[in-house]
């Protein structure tokens, strides 16, 4: 049992919709992380005593946090891997990380390292035979709006 | 232990007024009052719950606020009261909300539970 009467009041203000008008309000979420796997493989054919450079190009605005990189070779003979990163900003080849082993050279970056734009190995062969050698690079991909908002204090 | 809940949930237009009356349902104690201000009533919906004593004109007893002169104006939040109010069947719970807000209407939520008054046998005492 309710007894119900309505009446004028004054109004003291303006306040904002809420949902006695069936409003709903949404807005577009702001993903703020999103990632993906990055891999990469191919078999480079490097002469003997001589080395091969590849430029490996991302998708465009696109961040790949490289944590893995190996090559092997099937002799026992000392090949070396050599890596670099371009600064799209300043145009310069930075290097990573350079290493060499007998038959296979795995690096490893455990907290990753991010790479705009593109990347460069080289590869050397210090053999006098020529070898077919199968380069991997393994990584986490986002997109460069993402690397901000997660990863990279501020905003470029 | 029986408990009963008396709800109101009022659609207020602009710059209106209303004032609702229901009866108790139950002699005990008002346990819990849950009152939701939606977002955007901005301080500007004022909600008074009274307990009027012996049913409509009776003798008022603010129960939230407790100055029955008084009222809660708070935006976007559901408080939820912990009471101890006593209540008797045939009383009447009046609410009254005053939207001052000259653009829009809000819906206001008031929710209690009354929890029924329990008579404990005492030695000596019918």
């Amino acid at each position: 049992m309710a007894e119900r009467r309505t009446f004028a009041v004054v109004p003291t203000g303006v306040g904002r919709k809420d949902y006695s008008e069936n409003i709903e309000y949404a807005t577009e979420p702001l993903i703020r992380s999103w990632q993906s796997r990055y891999s990469h493989s191919e078999v480079v054919s490097v002469p003997a005593g001589g080395s091969v450079v590849r430029t490996l190009v991302l998708t465009i605005e696109h961040v790949v946090m490289l944590h893995d990189l190996g090559i092997s070779a099937n002799r026992n003979v000392l090949i070396g891997l050599y890596v670099e990163a371009y600064n799209p900003d300043t145009g310069i080849w930075a290097p990573i990380a350079s290493e060499m082993g007998y038959q296979k050279v795995i690096m490893q970056i455990s907290a990753g390292f991010p790479i705009f734009d593109r990347y460069r190995i080289t590869i050397t062969n210090h053999s006098s035979h020529d070898l077919d050698i199968p380069f991997n690079a393994a990584g986490i991909e986002t997109t460069e709006e993402k690397y901000y908002l997660a990863v990279h204090v501020g905003v470029p | 232990m029986s408990t009963r809940t008396v709800d109101f949930r009022e659609t207020v237009p602009l710059a209106q007024g209303v004032e609702v009356r229901k009866v108790c349902p139950i002699t005990g104690y008002v346990a819990f009052v849950a009152m939701h201000f939606p977002p955007g009533t901005s301080g500007l919906v004022l909600v008074q719950l009274v307990h009027e004593k012996g049913g409509p004109g009776g003798a008022k007893t603010g129960i939230l606020p407790t100055d029955a002169d008084s009222s809660l104006a708070l935006d976007d939040t559901t408080p939820i009261f912990n009471l101890h109010f006593p209540v008797s069947l045939g009383d009447y719970f009046f609410l009254r909300i005053l939207n001052t807000d000259a653009g829009n209407p809000h819906t206001i939520s008031v929710d209690m539970i009354i929890i029924a008054e329990v008579k404990v046998p005492i030695l000596g005492e019918n």
